[in-house]
């Protein structure tokens, strides 16, 4: 699976989710070297941009918004991201474990 | 005479999980099992480990909006089939509704109907109400509050998980339902009399509860004329997904990460058969209510020939797109990963 694969399921997954939290925004995919995704959001006005982080960093991507470069490991911690830039009243739910009853245990 | 007892109770309250439990000891050998889900894709009764035959999926639809008949009928039929040998003798049938069922029609149907009262009376209602959410249930869900109103026994359930919250909940359930004894099961355990013991609420009893529970404020001239598809007036949404291939472990892990990320208190229920990659011949069964997960359930094996990873969602404001598109940028990320890495070697 290539570079440009992830890329552009990434930017379905953000038009899909911009949506979801009614946020107005346009997406597009700069197909540069390297790739970037730049999300021009209209109300607040602001522009994030996406590229994959250089090789040797521990982490995958940089997410860039407000002037302020951020990083995640995964396609999710992008998405996180970019809800808390869009939605800064945003409050991740974590995951919760819970102990499995005991006849299933 | 055989007794018929309804295990009611919101998405994710854990009636399942009270019903393999008790199916599980000597006393309950000899019953027989009806499941209603609300979905496309039924699983409990995959997920429910008894015998095969004494166990019917009604599937088609929800019982309280559309199946009165169809439970008559499947009532029939097992008594038919008990009594022609065709299946393993039972002497008790459970009644498991949908989350979103209301119960009303449900038992309207076991007493009103001619035939069903002459073989399967009614013997006792009982409402699942989960102690870490039941009280926000409560508050937003008139099916919910309807089912508690309905029930003769209320069971208190995850009381292990839920802390301080449990009382708060006492007091909304005293609210809505003043009189039925309430129990607490901690990790889905609970004492097998609570479902078929004791006398039998009198008919016209539970039909004066079900009058009386129609003319409150709680339940209003608009509420009940939404009801019959409240499912979808509340904006809730069930979808399925279902693929041949397997997930590679890390994906799953990731996939559970970010629904509850975002979706959170709108995510009412998912449950679901998955096929690992690094483990395909045993599935893992996947539980999750809002943002709490049980650790995956692996199973000895599939339960039938089909293999195909089933996940069922029923959520509110959840969009089976994102969902999809989701899954496919995580798959997408973690195969190139693994490519990467296997460049490297």
């Amino acid at each position: 699976m290539s570079t440009t694969a992830v890329f552009e399921r990434l930017a379905v997954l953000l038009k899909e989710s911009l949506i979801a939290w009614q946020c107005r925004a346009h997406i597009s995919v700069l197909q540069t070297e390297p790739h970037a995704i730049r999300v021009h959001v209209s109300d607040p006005e602001a522009t994030i941009n996406i590229e994959r982080a250089p090789a040797e960093m521990p982490f995958r991507w940089i997410v860039e918004t407000g002037g302020r470069k951020r990083a995640a490991a995964s396609v999710v911690g992008v998405l996180r991201i970019v809800r808390q830039s869009v939605a800064p009243d945003y409050q991740p739910a974590k995951v919760r474990i819970a102990q499995l009853p005991d006849h299933l245990a | 005479m055989i007794p018929v007892s309804v295990i009611t109770g919101f998405l994710g309250s854990g009636k399942t999980t009270i019903l393999s439990n008790l199916l599980r000891r000597a006393e309950f050998a000899d019953t027989a099992v009806i499941i209603n889900e609300f979905g496309e894709i039924g699983l409990d009764h995959d997920l429910i480990e008894t015998s095969d035959e004494t166990v019917v999926m009604l599937q088609t639809g929800c019982l309280c909006c559309k199946m009165q008949g169809d439970l008559i009928r499947t009532l029939h039929d097992l008594l038919h089939r008990r009594n022609s040998g065709t299946i393993p003798s039972f002497a008790r049938i459970v009644v498991e509704t949908s989350g979103l069922a209301d119960p009303a029609p449900i038992l309207q149907s076991l007493i009103l109907d001619e035939t069903a009262a002459e073989h399967f009376p009614l013997a006792r209602v009982l409402t699942v109400i989960d102690a870490i959410s039941g009280k926000t249930t409560l508050e937003s869900h008139s099916e919910a509050r309807k089912q508690l109103a309905l029930a003769d026994h209320i069971v208190i359930s995850k009381t292990d998980l839920a802390g301080g919250t449990a009382v708060d909940l006492d007091k909304v359930i005293r609210s809505i339902n003043p009189t039925s004894q309430v129990t607490r099961s901690d990790k889905g355990r609970l004492v097998p009399d609570l479902l078929f013991a004791g006398d039998h609420p009198e008919s016209s009893a539970v039909l004066d509860r079900i009058q009386s529970f129609s003319s409150t404020p709680a339940h209003n001239a608009t509420e009940h004329r939404l009801h019959h598809h409240a499912h979808i007036a509340n904006d809730i949404r069930t979808f399925a997904l279902q693929r041949d291939t397997p997930l590679d472990a890390v994906c799953l892990s990731l996939f559970l990460e970010a629904l509850a990320d975002h979706c959170g208190a709108d995510l009412l229920r998912l449950k679901g058969l998955v096929q690992i990659a690094e483990n395909p011949d045993q599935p893992a069964v996947i539980h999750g209510v809002q943002h709490i997960f049980h650790p995956p359930i692996w199973l000895d094996a599939w339960p039938s020939g089909d293999h195909s990873t089933r996940m069922v969602f029923i959520a509110r404001n959840l969009s089976e797109s994102w969902v999809r598109s989701l899954l496919n940028a995580i798959e997408t990320e973690v195969c190139e990963i693994v490519q990467e890495s296997a460049g490297r070697q």
